[in-house]
């Protein structure tokens, strides 16, 4: 993975909000990336402090061909993390003239907001999840889903509702309140790769 | 790249039908349009107006892959296992 500097066509970087009431949208994020053989990154893995942060996402962000990014959060306190990280992603695109461009997507929850909050991003339509993780899946399966036998949103549904389960226990045992850690990411990944394979959505 | 799935070659083959089609397949202003736009690269397709909606069309990795990529530790993977166990 991302060895000598090459991307990872299948990895998909994750610019998202980082609070409670977006973990099960989150959880959905997991769950239908690894449901369509893909592989999930994201800041967590990243140490939270240091000098050379935003260099070590950056180059985070070189690893994989494919990055979401949802702009759904615009209310108080203001997220500078997201717009920002896109202006990576954007910047990312624009100087890869290769065939391996960088690609990314947009989500919001409400239909023609991006359109007055990011004007600059004219032309490029959101995906719309109204908040949901049913939109959420749906939302990946639309735009990262491949030509291959990939998962129906149910199916996609069902690994989401196991892995919220697996969230709340493994909670427990981290004794933690909070996905958002690498510990967490890394048990929630390896989780959904396991359901994702006993739903013989992937091989094992 | 290889792998076509049966859904989408059926619907091939309906389209493909001449007994189905009412119209011709292309006009001929149609034609020369698609003509004249480069070809994709082979591995993704891209829409003009959005960078996404066109997808690098990859195989898809298998569960140890994935694990593999992350790093995931096997104590990671024990409480992950664990977890769903006890979720069932």
């Amino acid at each position: 993975m991302a060895t000598n500097g090459f991307p990872e066509k299948r990895a998909v970087f994750l610019n998202v909000p980082f609070d409670a009431s977006y973990e099960p949208l989150f959880i959905a994020l997991i769950a239908s990336i690894v449901s369509v053989g893909r592989i999930p990154r994201s800041v967590l893995e990243i140490s939270e402090s240091g000098q050379g942060r935003l260099g070590r996402i950056l180059s985070q962000m070189e690893t994989c061909l494919v990055s979401l990014h949802d702009l759904s959060r615009v209310g108080q306190p203001a997220r500078f993390n997201m717009p920002f990280e896109l202006g990576l992603a954007y910047a990312l695109r624009w100087y890869q003239r290769s065939s391996r461009r960088y690609l990314f997507v947009l989500l919001e929850s409400v239909p023609h907001r991006l359109s007055k909050t990011l004007s600059d991003l004219a032309g490029h339509d959101p995906l719309i999840h109204s908040g949901k993780p049913i939109g959420v899946e749906t939302a990946v399966l639309e735009s990262i889903g491949s030509s291959y036998d990939y998962p129906s949103p149910e199916d996609v549904y069902s690994i989401w509702r196991r892995l919220m389960k697996v969230s709340r226990t493994l909670k427990s045992r981290y004794r933690t309140d909070s996905i958002f850690s690498r510990r967490m990411f890394n048990s929630l990944v390896a989780a959904a790769s396991q359901l994702a394979a006993g739903a013989e959505l992937i091989p094992h | 790249m290889s792998k076509i799935s049966p859904k989408v070659h059926k619907r091939r083959s309906r389209n493909s039908s001449p007994s189905r089609r009412s119209t011709p397949r292309t006009t001929s202003r149609q034609s020369s349009k698609a003509a004249s736009k480069p070809a994709a690269p082979s591995s993704y397709r891209v829409t003009s107006s959005s960078s996404h909606r066109r997808l690098h069309i990859v195989s898809p990795s298998s569960a140890s892959e994935i694990r593999d990529a992350l790093g995931i530790s096997e104590s990671e993977l024990k409480a992950a296992l664990d977890a769903i166990e006890s979720s069932e």
